[in-house]
């Protein structure tokens, strides 16, 4: 094959310039490890959930009402547009688990012993529930605790404990997250759905031949709007509590939200990571091309074809593609497996182990192979224009732009010689110095926006514990209870400090047709425990009358300040109107308040109430004080501030970990690129760098004007990667940010000193090298080579 | 006339393979203060190899050199910059101008490493290229590119010029020009100048002439009428 030859020298040039292909090769394969490890977690989550939801017929639509006759359903299914209906009676229920001062809740759910269910079907291990107290836990509670079958555990329900025999667990599309109503987060310790005979909850709740909670799957082409009405209408006389269709249950609302965020990580990541990899094999293979010109006229002057050339260059794209390819391959597995464990932990998915997508690593390869083909394509097509005879002789000296007058007064004054140069190298590699300080700003940009997104988390959380939920201890009430009664009764525990009353009241919330189920705030207007604020600290009262909503709930519903909303509940006598008093912008929260007093007003009519009770407790008494708390029979849940904590720790460390990681590779990105740079400039300034040597400057002053280069591009990829790294903080804001929680990252003062030592730090290094180098010149040898 | 270099069973090797080729096979020879010396001989002889010894850009396998009685030989790599930056100045064959500096701002850049350069305007008139000064090289001949070159090389005043074939890529009416810029120094400073060359021509132009044949100093012969460089013809 006439291109061997080429191939040959090829392979010889790049084991030369290991250096540099090893730092394309590393860039490469941080995008590459990017893309499979997100993409097959992405892949594997989003086929997962679609398969699940198929497999075990997920449902369309979900009612939660206070009770209807079983026997009824059927006519539910005769709505036009319903294909199947089912019912279940569940109750929620005290567990006898954990240490006396927390509560931990198991909502029931009744089946039939030979349940065929047809509509959100469980999939489970174990023994069937043959006796009355048998029972299946959600996989997640059941492995936390690790029970095993056979173990026993125990509910409090009416009065007494009644002890259930664990005969396995189960998982169902509609609990891929399990969270209580009252929780920001999944805590599979606190909080568990189970399955028990259908009898044994009928008995418990004496609710016999009724159902609570409704599902239905819908007609192919029906949707929730043609049935919304209807069902309405048939389900109001039950006390309809909610009415959702699938996008905003719960469970899936949340696996959703995740996917999104996973859409956007798994985009605009390795899209940063390959540009920086074309950009380097660009500016390398152009370099190259530069120095083989007279091998290229030789090769031309043989008979070599174009395209046999051209070929012969590829290898430089493909080596660097199979290599970065293959290395990211590598680092997925690890890498995935920690973020997957991450997602594992707050999402109860049928599949336990992370695993390669192969058509994801097939679109990996693909995206590598084109990306440095591509790059291939862009540097080295000047070759086409190589004529052979011109190609022998020395290239010809550039006259146009030959350079910058630097004559003026300023310049002289601020600039040095190597400061001369190095502007003066800049301004005649334009096409160059701007891929290069593209570069920098990803690099910077990323580095900043990555620092800024970890310390937000930390921040966010940390302030919603200091600054917004004072509170110690927060008990969650059965129904809504007088609050002049309760507050006594827990103001007389010793060591409680102070006690407020809060109603957390969940609704749907309607403006002109939109629709958006939240849940209400009502809080005392001059709250000591918890406190309304902004995300620039600004404290807010609630407001007296009318209703405050956060900027997003208020942009979901297109709710302006003084516009009307009506809120619908079914603890509400009639729907209800209220204006919206103020839009805030808070970081953390339900994002919708009210005065406890207006909002009991709506509720009773009469005498204030409440269904959660704040806590401020002396530190040595809180123990004594949940436990107090866990025997008042009205008490369903206890949350304390100390667990909260310990919560976010554990979900930030892992959110850490990945931000670590990301973080490390954008410093190696700007690391690869800048090193990259430097040897780049150091080949072509290596005669000018040598005759310096020569004339007597040392090594230090020689590597200080070679450094002068990166440090001036630094300078101005710095200065430029301020209005990348806003955008790029707005993207991911909007990716990550749910309901309940805004991420809301802020280019600081710290952050931006992060990046700028990231950057800076690359800029070492590679000076260090380039000083190493330069110390290593054989002068003699320079010399000798021609240019 | 005191010696500025004096060289001593002078000795270099290279290591090629398996085999050692001796460049340079025992050569000793003394330079005085203000000389203009030739060194001649053929391609491959061993001049070139001699002089990057002389100038400290390459290191000797055997062998003693003094430097107005300081011994060079042995020297480290920061002994050497610094001998270099202090005393010794070049002028390659090939310019080694830095294309991204005007004609004054590389001399600029030699002078910045010296405590007592010469004026860069008075060399700039001397080279008589006040009017180019601000010429980057790519837009100058090659003529005047080696005129600027040995501007840069003298302009941080050294004690030893050290010239590389300095006319080799020039026409004859341009490298005589070039040598007479060198004579000047030589005659205006007192500065010693080395040139080598493979042209027998210029040697008429030195007070004394090396003939380097086969790595060793064959001969040496002191020109007691010296022409000027524009009796030179070759």
């Amino acid at each position: 094959m006439k291109t061997y030859s080429i191939f040959k020298k090829s392979i010889r040039s790049i084991v030369r310039n290991r250096g540099s292909y090893t730092a394309c090769v590393i860039v490469l394969s941080l995008g590459i490890l990017v893309f499979i490890s997100i993409g097959s977690i992405l892949a594997q989550v989003q086929n997962g959930v679609q398969t699940y939801y198929e497999e075990y017929r997920f449902g369309d639509v979900f009612a939660t009402v206070q009770g209807m006759p079983d026997n009824l359903i059927k006519k539910l299914k005769e709505i036009d547009g319903i294909r199947e209906a089912e019912g279940t009676l569940t109750a929620t229920y005290k567990a006898n688990l954990g240490s006396s001062q927390e509560i931990i809740k198991i909502k029931l759910i009744g089946t039939e012993p030979a349940d065929e269910k047809k509509i959100n079907q469980y999939r489970y291990t174990g023994e069937s529930l043959k006796q009355k107290n048998d029972i299946w836990l959600g996989k997640s509670f059941y492995d936390a605790y690790g029970f095993k079958n056979g173990d026993t555990v125990g509910l409090q329900i009416n009065g007494k404990e009644e002890l259930f025999t664990i005969k396995g667990t189960f998982e169902s599309p509609e609990f891929i997250t399990v969270m209580s109503d009252e929780a920001a987060f999944p805590d599979e310790k606190a909080y568990t759905v189970a399955l028990v005979q259908n009898e044994t909850l009928e008995g418990f709740t004496s609710q016999y031949g009724m159902v609570n909670e409704l599902v239905f799957l819908l007609e192919e082409g029906a949707s929730f709007s043609d049935v919304e009405k209807a069902l309405e209408e048939k389900l109001s006389k039950y006390r309809l509590s909610s009415l959702l269709e699938r996008k905003d249950q719960r469970s899936h609302y949340y696996i959703m939200d995740e996917i999104t965020q996973m859409e956007a990580l798994a985009t605009i990541l390795p899209a940063i990571f390959m540009i920086v990899t074309f950009i380097m094999l660009y500016i390398m293979l152009k370099r190259l091309i530069e120095q083989e010109r007279g091998e290229i006229g030789t090769f031309k002057a043989f008979g070599y074809k174009n395209h046999e050339i051209i070929i012969g260059y590829m290898i430089y794209g493909v080596a660097v593609s199979i290599l970065g390819f293959l290395l990211g391959l590598l680092l997925s597995t690890p890498f995935g497996a920690q973020l997957y464990g991450v997602y594992q932990s707050m999402y109860s998915l049928p599949y336990p182990y992370f695993t390669l997508s192969s058509d994801i690593c097939a679109g990996a390869f693909i995206l590598s192979l084109a990306v440095s083909i591509l790059s291939v394509f862009a540097g080295a097509g000047s070759v086409l224009s190589i004529k052979p005879a011109e190609a022998m002789r020395a290239q010809a000296p550039e006259i146009k732009g030959s350079g910058l007058n630097l004559n003026h007064f300023f310049f002289r004054a601020v600039l040095t010689k190597s400061g001369v140069m190095a502007v003066r190298n800049i301004a005649r590699n334009k096409k160059r110095c701007l891929l290069i300080v593209f570069s920098i700003i990803a690099a910077f940009a990323l580095t900043n926006v990555i620092y800024a997104v970890s310390g937000c988390a930390n921040d966010s959380l940390t302030m919603q514990t200091q600054a917004v939920q004072i509170y110690d201890i927060k008990a969650g009430l059965s129904g809504f209870r007088d609050a002049n009664n309760v507050l006594n009764e827990v103001g007389r525990i010793d060591g409680v400090l102070d006690a407020e009353g809060m109603i957390v009241l969940p609704v749907q919330m309607n403006q002109m047709n939109l629709k958006e189920d939240i849940t209400i705030y009502g809080l005392e207007r001059n709250s000591d425990l918890y406190k309304i604020m902004g995300t620039d600290g600004t404290y807010y009262q609630a407001p007296e009358n009318g209703i405050m909503l956060s900027e997003r709930i208020a942009k979901k519903l297109r709710a302006g300040l003084n516009d009307t909303v009506e809120i619908n509940c079914p603890y509400f006598r009639k729907e209800i109107k209220l204006y919206v008093t103020n839009i805030i912008e808070e970081a953390m929260g339900p994002g919708c308040y009210m005065d406890i007093e207006t909002l009991s007003s709506l509720l009773n009519g009469k005498e204030l109430v409440l269904n959660q009770i704040l806590i401020k407790a002396d530190a040595a008494e809180m123990g004594c004080i949940q436990e107090e708390l866990a025997g008042f029979p009205m008490v369903t849940d206890i949350a304390n501030k100390e667990r909260t904590i310990e919560g976010n720790k554990t979900m930030l460390e892992s959110f850490m970990t990945i931000m670590y990681a990301l973080l490390i590779m954008a410093f190696l990105m700007g690391f690869g690129a800048i090193y990259n740079v430097s040897r780049i400039s150091l080949a072509e300034k290596k005669r000018e760098l040598a005759t310096l040597r020569i004339l007597g400057y040392r090594v230090d002053e020689t590597a200080a004007i070679n450094a002068f280069e990166q440090w001036l591009m630094l300078a101005v990829g710095i200065a430029v990667g301020f209005i990348p790294s806003y955008l790029l903080k707005d993207f991911i804001a909007e990716a990550f940010s749910t309901d309940y929680f805004i991420l809301n990252p802020q280019i600081s003062v710290q952050s931006v000193l992060a990046a700028i030592l990231c950057c800076m730090l690359a800029v070492l290094l590679a000076n260090a090298t380039a000083k190493r180098e330069i110390k290593h010149y054989e002068l003699v040898e320079v010399l000798r080579e021609r240019e | 006339m005191n010696k500025i270099l004096e060289v001593r069973d002078l000795r270099k090797n290279y290591v090629l393979g398996e085999v050692e080729l001796q460049v340079i096979r025992g050569v000793s020879f003394e330079i005085y203060e203000g000389e203009f010396v030739v060194i001649l001989g053929p391609s491959g002889s061993g001049k070139s190899t001699i002089l990057n010894i002389l100038g400290g850009i390459d290191q000797m396998s055997g062998g003693r050199m003094f430097f107005r009685e300081q011994p060079i030989h042995g020297a480290n790599d920061v002994k050497l910059t610094n001998y270099r930056r202090n005393h010794i100045g070049f002028v390659f064959q090939f310019y080694n101008l830095i294309p991204n500096l005007t004609a004054k701002e590389n001399i600029e850049m030699a002078s910045e490493l010296s405590v007592n350069p010469i004026p860069i305007d008075e060399l700039l008139e001397q080279i008589g290229l006040s009017d180019r000064a601000d010429y980057f090289p790519s837009k100058m001949s090659g003529g005047q590119q080696q005129r600027v070159a040995i501007a840069r090389a003298i302009a941080k005043n050294p004690d030893l010029l050290l010239c590389d074939e300095p006319t080799g890529a020039l026409d004859v009416k341009t490298g005589a020009q070039v040598l007479e810029l060198l004579l000047d120094f030589n005659k205006k400073y007192g500065k010693t100048v080395i040139i080598i060359t493979h042209n027998a021509e210029i040697s008429k132009i030195g007070s004394r002439t090396f003939y380097i044949k086969d790595g060793l100093l064959d001969k040496v012969e002191a020109n007691q009428n010296p022409l000027h460089p524009s009796e030179v013809n070759w």
